[in-house]
């Protein structure tokens, strides 16, 4: 039987694949970042369908709001070719999809063999999905993950002053 | 399959198709594509995680902090990339081969 | 698959924004499919009021866009904690549990986050990254030999001659 649920979590996770091989197939940079876009899209709408509304709003906001615009950024910046149509060109076809291809079966064989499979499968119908409100996640912030936050702030900073400094011209010398 | 299983093959599929994208194409910024695409398929897997666990917040804390240092990540391999690009005038991988012995 | 999803009020406007976003982009991309495809060179052009466009529309992207863009991204990342620790900061339970200590730690804990951001903003502000860089007007500064009032004076000897010949 399928409810709206089950079809929301199979479309988006059709949407997110199906947009992933889309970056990997076209040779179109500019096309590539918009495939990106709606994946990562997809993959905020399986966030809020498991229940992470925060990450969900995380991920819209970070990835698609800000990381997709500094990378459409970046294409226009780096292919300021002279008309041309700007292409990513491919090397090593063969050997690339036969090592992702390696890898899938490598990650399938281990999930299959796994420990953890048979209690996944056995018990998804009877703990309801928990819930994650952002009070708690407010809470956890300021007490356990005191200090991972506040490196985060000094993270931040260095990125700041570093990327800035590597990005600007070598002529600015104000 | 249930939905975790559903989420644990999403995330497969992604980071294979991240690491093809990495090894195949020559663009640096495709390549950071492909590693956001691995990051995202990492983040997906911990969320699938914490969908059932009593002590969930722990994994979507993790997502958050992998969120951030992406960001963090995109940022530093961009200004690198343009720096590449001013130096080289190309962002193609193997035309950068100053070093190769 | 049976999903026991009880989503929140706030899940469901989110997902109708992320499937709408997506159905928008899926529509415009099937008729991208669907379409003719007859391209000239007149049809590719830009539109530019019926003028031929000169150049090329990806040429000069100025680099202060990414500059922004790229400082922006690191402080929404800092909006990303400010918004649990919102949420958190006034808790009248919290704070009572704690005889109000919850609130002062909490406000330092979140000076202390702002503080060293901060610190990268006035980086970037001293530097000039936040600066617009207007177009530099360039005046002429040239020192004559000459003193102005020759030059005065010459001119007031002509303008007299002139308006003496014309009378």
């Amino acid at each position: 039987m399928l409810d709206a649920g089950t079809i929301a979590v199979y479309s988006f996770a059709v949407i997110t694949v199906i947009s992933a091989l889309f970056v990997l197939i076209t040779r179109h940079i500019l096309h590539a970042a918009f495939g990106l876009l709606v994946c990562l899209l997809g993959i905020a709408g399986l966030y809020l369908l498991a229940g992470a509304e925060f990450l969900g709003v995380t991920q819209l906001l970070v990835y698609a709001g800000g990381i997709l615009v500094l990378i459409i950024f970046g294409i226009m910046l780096t292919n300021r070719a002279d008309g041309k149509t700007i292409k990513a060109g491919n090397h090593r076809v063969i050997p690339g999809i036969l090592a992702g291809l390696a890898i899938f079966l490598l990650f399938t064989q281990i999930y299959s063999q796994s420990s953890f499979r048979d209690s996944l499968r056995s018990t998804d119908n009877n703990i309801p999905l928990m819930g994650h409100p952002v009070e708690s996640l407010g809470v956890e912030i300021m007490t356990r993950y005191l200090l991972p936050f506040e490196l985060i702030a000094v993270i931040l900073l260095v990125i700041l002053v570093g990327s800035l400094f590597i990005s600007k011209k070598e002529n600015d010398t104000n | 399959m249930t939905q975790i299983e559903l989420y644990f093959l999403v995330s497969i599929i992604l980071f294979c198709i991240g690491i093809m994208i990495v090894l195949i194409k020559k663009n640096g910024i495709m390549i950071l594509m492909g590693i956001e695409l691995m990051l995202n398929a990492a983040n997906i897997n911990f969320v699938a995680f914490a969908m059932k666990s009593p002590e969930a917040i722990h994994g979507i804390m993790f997502s958050l902090f992998l969120i951030v240092m992406a960001a963090a990540e995109a940022a530093v391999a961009l200004a690198i990339i343009l720096r590449v690009y001013r130096f080289y005038k190309t962002t193609d991988v193997d035309e950068i081969a100053d070093l190769k012995g | 698959m049976a999903t026991n999803v009880n989503l929140s009020d706030l899940s469901i406007l989110l997902l109708f924004l992320v499937g709408g976003a997506i159905f928008t982009i899926g529509g415009i991309v099937t008729s991208r499919l669907l379409r003719n495809d007859k391209p000239n060179k007149e049809k590719n052009t830009s539109y530019e009021s019926g003028e031929d466009p000169v150049g090329n529309a990806w040429g000069q992207f100025n680099l202060r866009f990414y500059l922004v863009a790229l400082m922006f991204l690191l402080f929404e990342v800092e909006l990303i904690f400010l918004f649990p620790w919102a949420t958190v900061f006034g808790d009248k339970q919290l704070i009572a549990e704690t005889n109000g200590v919850w609130g002062w730690l909490v406000w330092f804990e979140m000076m202390i986050f702002i503080f060293i951001l901060v610190l990268g903003l006035a980086y970037a502000w001293r530097k000039g990254f936040i600066a617009w860089e207007k177009p530099r007007q360039s005046v002429y500064l040239f020192k004559s030999p000459v003193p102005g009032k020759l030059y005065e004076d010459f001119n007031k000897k002509m303008t007299e001659k002139e308006y003496g010949r014309k009378k």
